[in-house]
């Protein structure tokens, strides 16, 4: 009993200690608790205020982030959350995706004309970025469960926002089906991975050397389990099936944010995890798997974004492909990967959220639903077109846009990574990776291919506003900044990672 | 410590995986699909708790199976309303009559 006793007031003084490595954490929890207590009362006043509120947490957790000075270094707390470099920079990445989502909200028609439920809606981002953060520090298993299905949950509910179309509603029970069903898999799997080892924290040594004495079938079987679901957060096969669906019925501002907080969370989750199974040699057959499931994501996404009419559709299947290309990035071990694949989230973000404003816009403004309605649209504005085939061709990967950067990073590292270790899967990666991003340019060259070289369109006289212009230029700024300097990035990146900022 | 062998544990926590594997797969009906996931998360349960036997002084896996089921109660509790709204406006829960997104 004495033990436990001391073991308990050890404890009590590690979270004293360390509850202060969590303040963007608990920052972001205030203005959540804030915002439903708010919500409860009928003035409008207030309503309007809300996402007000929701925008300055965003920006307090995100200027505490950029400026530091809060992070504990190399020691977890509790062995659950490590508020180290690299969980500092995903936090940046979360809170501007959720500021950027909050922008998009605003402007959204459907939202504006939503009569109940509004203030939820901004309280629920919050949560979801709270989950974020946590997926991008924690190193224990339960905490990855738990952060996990905050993230899922709030999701779930931001599907149904518009609860009264069936198309949301549909989306909303296929994502929790198998979003739930991934989970448990999930689960299944981290139990093994905890009787093999006897430990949750996934970056200590006790863990490491666990498993290198255990069965090798049952850590690649447990592994593969796990992975399940964290592919289910990230879109990539064989859980992909949700993403066509939910990008269809979800409003438009929640699905730019599905398409990156979830997967940069999801990639840094993954990147923590994979760290013990870096030896070649000893985990050859998870290698492998993940080498699969990155082939298997690139072909599937690639090659079914090519036969979609709709461009929620399309850009569904791209995310998926995106989440292939970083799969890929995570296989290059021994290689300074962290870097690139940050790179490329960073980039990711601002042409998901870019492309993403755009089909808000011509929803709202231009009623486009399917392919063919953006005909003659980038001649009729030409401000807005050109804005589009910016972030078209920065998805595809061409210069000068960033998302050639990005893709240029991720493969010269998996050619080094081949290099030193002589992995034919890794070439093969290599070459389809390669050979999808020609694939690629097929189906998003039929966007700015109806914007600009098909028919008339139909009205000369819509107005759109100044705000959206501002913001379709704002996103577009850091795809050509980061094209022509990305060192900038990249050496803030590597101090932050090193905690020396 | 006396009692039940491991591994007795495991085959029952494997079977009620593959049976609520099995229930997801075959079944229709969207509650009944939540309660083969609802297997799925228990046999990960029973798996925390035999394990966290070897683990006498923190006792991680329990812990981690309360926590499993509080998060579980939450997801049933939204996956419910999902389905209630879902049959609100498609007067089914049949999983193969909502399906108008693919089409």
């Amino acid at each position: 009993m004495n033990e436990q006793a001391v073991y308990l007031s050890e404890t009590i003084d590690a979270i004293v200690a360390g509850a202060g490595s969590l303040l963007p954490e608990l920052l972001l929890a205030i203005f959540f608790l804030l915002l439903v207590t708010l919500d409860l009362f009928k003035s409008p006043t207030i309503k309007r205020l809300l996402p007000w509120l929701a925008l300055s947490g965003l920006f307090a957790s995100l200027l505490l982030q950029i400026l530091g000075g809060y992070t504990s270094g190399d020691e977890p707390f509790l062995n659950l959350l490590l508020s180290d470099g690299l969980a500092r920079y995903a936090g940046i990445l979360f809170s501007t995706a959720g500021i950027f989502t909050i922008l998009l909200s605003l402007q959204n028609r459907p939202l504006e004309r939503l009569q109940q439920g509004k203030g939820e809606y901004y309280a629920l981002i919050l949560m979801l970025v709270l989950g974020l953060n946590l997926m991008g520090k924690s190193v224990n298993l339960l905490m990855v469960f738990l952060a996990i299905e905050t993230v899922s949950i709030a999701s779930y509910i931001l599907t149904l926002t518009l609860k009264h179309e069936k198309r949301a509603v549909e989306a909303g029970l296929k994502y929790i089906l198998y979003g739930a069903l991934s989970a448990g898999v999930m689960l299944y799997g981290m139990s093994f991975f905890y009787g093999l080892t006897g430990t949750l924290n996934y970056s200590s040594e006790v863990f490491r050397i666990g498993l290198l004495q255990a069965n090798t079938l049952l850590v690649t079987v447990a592994a593969v389990l796990v992975f399940a679901g964290f592919f289910f957060k990230i879109s990539a096969a064989p859980f992909h099936f949700w993403v066509s669906d939910v990008y269809q019925g979800a409003p438009l501002p929640v699905v730019a944010l599905f398409s990156t907080g979830p997967k940069m969370a999801g990639i840094i989750v993954i990147l923590r995890f994979v760290k013990p199974f870096e030896n070649q040699l000893a985990y050859a057959d998870v290698q492998l798997f993940l080498g699969i499931a990155a082939i298997a994501t690139l072909v599937i996404g690639n090659f079914t974004a090519l036969w979609q009419n709709t461009p929620r559709r399309l850009l569904a299947y791209s995310s998926v492909s995106h989440a292939g290309f970083l799969l890929t990035g995570l296989l290059a071990f021994n290689t300074d990967y962290t870097v690139s694949v940050l790179f490329y989230l960073t980039v990711l973000l601002f042409m998901n959220f870019g492309i993403f404003l755009f089909l808000q816009l011509s929803e709202n403004t231009f009623k486009v639903q399917k392919l063919e309605d953006f005909a003659g649209l980038g001649r009729a504005y030409p401000f807005i077109g050109v804005m589009a085939l910016l972030y078209l061709l920065s998805l595809t990967g061409l210069p000068p846009l960033a998302g050639f950067m990005g893709k240029l990073l991720i493969f010269s590292n998996v050619w080094e990574a081949y290099t030193l270790g002589g992995n034919t899967l890794l070439l093969t990666l290599l070459i389809i990776g390669v050979l999808l991003t020609g694939v690629a340019l097929f189906y998003y060259i039929k966007i700015p291919y109806y914007l600009f070289f098909k028919g008339n369109f139909r009205e000369e006289n819509l107005v759109t506003s100044l705000s959206d212009k501002l913001l379709l230029a704002l996103f577009a700024l850091p795809l050509l900044v980061l094209f022509f300097k990305p060192d900038l990035l990249l050496n803030w990146m590597k101090q932050l990672l090193a905690q020396t900022l | 410590m006396e009692g039940v062998p491991l591994e007795h544990i495991l085959i029952l926590s494997a079977l009620l995986f593959s049976l609520g594997v099995l229930a997801v797969i075959t079944k229709r009906h969207a509650v009944v699909v939540l309660m083969g996931i609802e297997l799925i998360f228990n046999a990960a349960n029973l798996n925390l708790v035999a394990f966290s036997r070897f683990d006498p002084l923190l006792l991680q896996g329990q812990l981690f199976s309360l926590f499993v089921m509080v998060v579980a109660a939450a997801e049933a509790a939204v996956a419910l309303a999902i389905v209630l709204r879902v049959y609100q406006l498609f007067k089914t829960a049949n999983l193969n009559q909502v399906n108008h997104l693919s089409k």
